[in-house]
């Protein structure tokens, strides 16, 4: 019953050759864009660093982070990331047009939204406290940092919405793993830069 | 406060209109411009209707997916490009011998958008469209592959860039360019400092031609990694191929940088943030850090491929193996990884420490080493060869005499003690077009003419073609040698006035090199209109017009749309080589077999109109239209996602019929020796004892 | 169906493990149980611990021959990252420090 490993990642069982060669094409493509994502994080991160300090006399980490509300937003991500994980799982042993498989796309849509919607309501605190991006550099590299990964959850949001819209109303002739492999792949990859964002941004501010 | 409808569009900003209430030289200078492009599009519209190509233009080129068509629409976005940067150089070699005391005929307004300009076109709309159209056409076959990994990305790259190229035209009519330089640095760009839409106009350019660079990146490198013909290993890939591989993935990881520091500006400009305010905690100096992030890689980015392309060249023409292959290899490799530790050296006298300084002044003068051994390898590839003169080695000793000067002063520069000297002055500037004209131009000139014939069937005429190598030789000798001279004597770069008189006899003998630099694009251009006029006799339909080595020369030219009958397989280096030697270079009974391909689409070309027009309103603060050009773009990304892909089937019949009158042809000799390869015998076979291997 | 239970648990180790090493740094944070600096470690080897744990079990990459190139692409990727990100911090120190 075990599929040899064709290609990186969760291997599907059912496909032959051709389809395999077609989706690890896609899969690095994939990756590699990724790649060059993380590249561009990682220099919001470094501008990040050297701009923590460039408080300008204004708000500060101490005074605008509600770190329990990031513990939730984590929560919600992890839980997320597991979700889209499950959902993998599904199109690989329940069908690409499974229930199972749209159900736990919801349950991470869910989720992420949760994230979206706890994290908007800090800015809005924030902006209160006068901790907008034209305060002050520090701001605005924080508001670039952890705006750019919103930004990207958001994107990942709307291509969720399309993949569910998609797999429930499109003939079994449009491809749809491919796509969601690859989706699956940028949920994960958004949890991890969060990792970062959580260590680096949040607990390295306040502690 | 913007306008609702029209944005900060006002109408002084229409074409003509600042002549209008201004009509000094300076704004003549800038109408007669404008002229210029109203007459290029009246005559490019012309043409199109009177010769009934809308359709064909329509069905076969903009709708199509064939990297070879993709690649050669690149290389015309770059000529034509091409021809507004060198005329610009020109205005501004002419206007700076004119300006002692200042005395020049343009306004200083105008030179700082003039030299904005140039180098923002030269690098992304010259180069970059030059370089990866050659890739594009020429890496698919040289892999034995049928096309990209991603066809319909690649018509995308292609659309983003044009649309970028097109906005930065659009900048000549309507409004200005910024006066930032190619790089931008704020706070001058910054909206204090530079309030009208010029950067805008740099910011969005830059942006949407990035990412259609930052997807033909993932293109190459995963057609390099996944499509290459069965039993090509890594090792025996075409030189040319690892240099694109190597080029690529410098590529993916040069983009972020510059796409980080341009949104940081634009967020800076737009939306009021503090990245790179003197104000209230920015860190102006990060963006010259972010920026040449990507600048210097970016360079070698462009270099690499040509570094393949010579050693394409050198091999084929000396009728040799490629000498020292793996530590060419491992030289491309160096320079990928080492690019990446240099960046320092373009802001040497910022303000750092001493040993930040010389940390990255080594790493600089390091990279001058894995270069010199591919100069070495491919002299040692000319040693004991038969090497033929043709236009593409008169290219490649051009490279020779001059890029050597370059690399050396650009040595000098790597360390910071002179740097702080000479660092922008008019010594930098020599520098850089010392290694970026005699590396990158002469490079994409010599794949032209070598890869000429493959694309269109017939070569270009030889002693047009040396005649223009040769201009090109004198004229960039003539403009840039005497700018050494002047940078030492103390000009500073983009000055638009000056004191010293003693600069102005340097000054003189620069124009005079680009005056004969626009006749070397003149001559250019003619050498191709008359290679055209004349392609019955330059004509090479068998495909293999200088007895290559490599598999693209294995097809007829031009190749049929699928590449190839059967995706052949390779046992080692220089495969068609070696086929030929054995006997078998082509095979008198291939199995005819469906060949599917995908099919062709217009989404390309809509997102690149919409990415224009996106641009355009981001730049002119007409929001309802960036909304609707942004739904647009998300909709057509969204419908390719949604659809079945198309193919298009040519059948075993069909490919019978195309291919087998050529393989009869190829099949029933002699073809020719070298004595007549510039001859119209080349009919594009090479005769059995051309082959030697050494 | 041991295939499917092995993926499972994976996802599994992943999620739960991924939990504690995030409530860990939080924890210490919160509760400022810790001097700054053996806070800050603390957060960096749980980050990078996570990273590698999700990298695993949600990304499935190891050192599999057939999943080399992948493998490949993130180490340079990340020797990229250390060249700019550290570049970068030790460019604006020296600026900072020499210039503020």
């Amino acid at each position: 019953m075990t599929a040899p490993a064709s290609y990186p990642g969760l291997n599907l069982l059912d496909s032959d050759d051709a389809a395999n060669n077609e989706t690890e094409v896609m899969v690095f493509g994939f990756w590699v864009f990724l790649m060059s994502d993380l590249v561009m994080f990682g220099l919001f991160f470094a501008t990040y660093v050297t701009m923590s300090d460039n408080l300008a006399f204004g708000p500060g980490p101490r005074q605008l982070f509600d770190l329990a509300s990031v513990g939730w937003q984590t929560a919600c991500l992890l839980v997320s990331s597991f979700a889209m994980g499950m959902g993998s799982l599904a199109l690989k042993y329940d069908g690409a047009r499974s229930r199972q498989l749209l159900m736990w796309l919801g349950v991470a849509g869910v989720l992420a939204a949760a994230f979206l919607f706890l994290e908007l309501r800090d800015f809005s605190h924030m902006a209160t406290l006068g901790g907008v991006p034209s305060r002050s550099g520090f701001l605005s590299a924080y508001y670039g940092l952890v705006g750019l990964h919103g930004v990207h959850i958001t994107f990942g949001l709307l291509w969720l919405a399309f993949m569910m819209t998609k797999i429930a109303a499109t003939p079994p002739d449009h491809p749809v793993k491919t796509q969601v492999l690859r989706l699956a792949l940028y949920w994960h990859f958004l949890g991890l830069v969060w990792v970062g964002i959580f260590s680096v941004v949040f607990l390295t501010g306040v502690a | 406060m913007t306008h609702p409808i029209f944005g900060a569009l006002t109408l002084s900003d229409l074409p003509f209109a600042a002549f209008i209430a201004d009509p000094s030289v300076t704004e003549g200078v800038a109408a007669g411009a404008q002229v210029i492009v109203f007459l290029a599009i009246f005559a490019i519209l012309a043409v199109l209707t009177r010769y009934r190509l809308w359709g064909p233009m329509y069905r076969d080129w903009l709708c199509s997916v064939d990297h070879k068509k993709v690649g050669i629409m690149y290389m015309v976005v770059g000529v034509v490009m091409m021809a507004r940067g060198v005329i610009e150089g020109a205005v501004m070699r002419a206007n700076q011998m004119t300006a002692l005391d200042g005395g020049g005929m343009l306004s200083p307004d105008h030179v700082g958008q003039l030299f904005s300009t140039h180098g923002t076109i030269m690098i992304f709309f010259v180069a970059v469209p030059l370089v990866f159209g050659l890739i594009n056409y020429v890496l698919p076959l040289q892999l034995g592959a049928r096309d990209m990994a991603f066809p319909v990305m690649n018509q995308i790259s292609l659309g983003l860039t044009a649309a970028g190229a097109v906005l930065i035209m659009i900048s000549l009519v309507v409004g200005e360019f910024g006066t930032g330089g190619w790089t931008a640095y704020p706070p001058y760009t910054s909206r204090l400092f530079s309030p009208g839409t010029g950067t805008d106009y740099w910011i969005w350019s830059v942006l949407i031609a990035g990412v259609g660079s930052t997807l033909s990146a993932f293109n190459f490198a995963v057609t390099i990694y996944k499509k290459r013909a069965p039993g090509m290993k890594m090792m025996a890939m075409p030189i040319f191929c690892w240099t694109v591989l190597c080029s690529s993935i410098t590529l993916i990881f040069a983009m972020p940088p510059i796409t980080v520091s341009t949104i940081m500006l634009a967020a800076d400009r737009y939306l009021g943030f503090h990245f790179f305010t003197n104000d209230l905690g920015g860190e102006v100096m990060n963006y010259a850090n972010l920026f040449w992030m990507f600048g210097h890689p970016e360079v070698y980015i462009l270099i690499l491929p040509c570094y393949g392309i010579f050693a394409e060249v050198v091999s084929n023409f000396s009728a040799k193996r490629l000498y020292g292959y793996v530590s060419l290899v491992i030289a491309t490799m160096a320079i990928a990884v080492l690019s990446f530790s240099v960046w320092l050296h373009h802001f040497f006298t910022m303000g750092q420490g001493v040993n930040v300084n010389i940390a990255f002044g080594v790493a600089t003068m390091a990279i001058a080493i894995p270069t010199g051994v591919k100069l070495y390898d491919w002299m040692g590839t000319m040693f004991r060869g038969r090497v033929r003169l043709s236009t593409p080695m008169v290219y490649l000793f051009g490279f020779y005499l001059l890029f050597v000067f370059g690399g050396l002063t650009g040595v000098i520069l790597a360390n910071p003690t002179i740097d702080y000297q000479v660092h922008n002055s008019m010594f930098l500037v020599a520098h850089f077009h010392n290694v970026l004209i005699p590396g990158v131009l002469f490079g994409v000139l010599a794949g032209l003419h070598y890869w000429f014939p493959k694309a269109f069937g017939f070569r270009l005429a030889e002693r047009p073609g040396r005649i223009t190598a040769v201009l090109w030789v004198i004229g960039f000798s003539l403009t840039f040698v005497p700018l050494y001279w002047v940078g030492l004597m103390g000009l500073p770069r983009r000055a638009a006035s000056f004191a010293n008189p003693d600069y102005v006899p340097w000054l003189i003998w620069s124009a005079v090199g680009a005056a004969v630099i626009l006749a070397a694009v003149g001559s250019l251009l003619w050498t191709i209109w008359t290679s055209v006029v004349h392609r019955k006799d330059l004509a090479t339909p068998i495909g293999d017009p200088w007895d290559g080595r490599t598999l693209e020369w294995s097809v007829s030219a031009p190749p049929p749309a699928y590449n190839f009958v059967t995706i052949p397989t390779v046992a080692g280096r220089d495969p068609f080589a070696a086929a030929k030697a054995a006997g078998v270079a082509y095979a008198p009974n291939p199995v005819y077999a469906d060949i599917t391909a995908p099919a062709p689409t217009v989404v390309g070309f809509i997102i690149c109109v919409i990415s224009g027009v996106f641009g355009f309103a981001m730049v002119w603060q007409v929001w309802w239209l960036a909304a609707l050009c942004a739904l647009g773009i998300v909709g057509s990304v969204m419908w390719l996602g949604w659809r079945k892909p198309r193919t298009v089937v040519t059948t075993a019949e069909q490919v019978k019929q195309i291919d087998a009158p050529w393989r009869q042809a190829a099949l029933a000799g002699p073809g020719v020796d070298r004595g007549l390869e510039f001859t119209s015998a080349n009919r594009g076979l090479a005769a059995p004892d051309m082959v030697q291997d050494a | 169906m041991n295939d499917s239970r092995r993926d499972l648990s994976r996802y599994i180790v992943g999620l739960l493990g991924s939990a504690v090493l995030t409530a860990v740094p939080f924890w210490m944070v919160i509760g400022r149980a810790a001097d700054r600096s053996t806070t800050l470690t603390a957060i960096a080897l749980c980050a990078i611990a996570q990273v590698v744990l999700q990298l695993r079990c949600f990304l499935h990459i190891d050192f599999n021959r057939k999943r080399r190139e992948d493998l490949l692409l993130i180490l340079f990727t990340t020797l990229i990252l250390i060249l700019l990100i550290g570049g970068t911090i030790w460019i604006m120190t020296s600026l900072s420090y020499r210039m503020h």
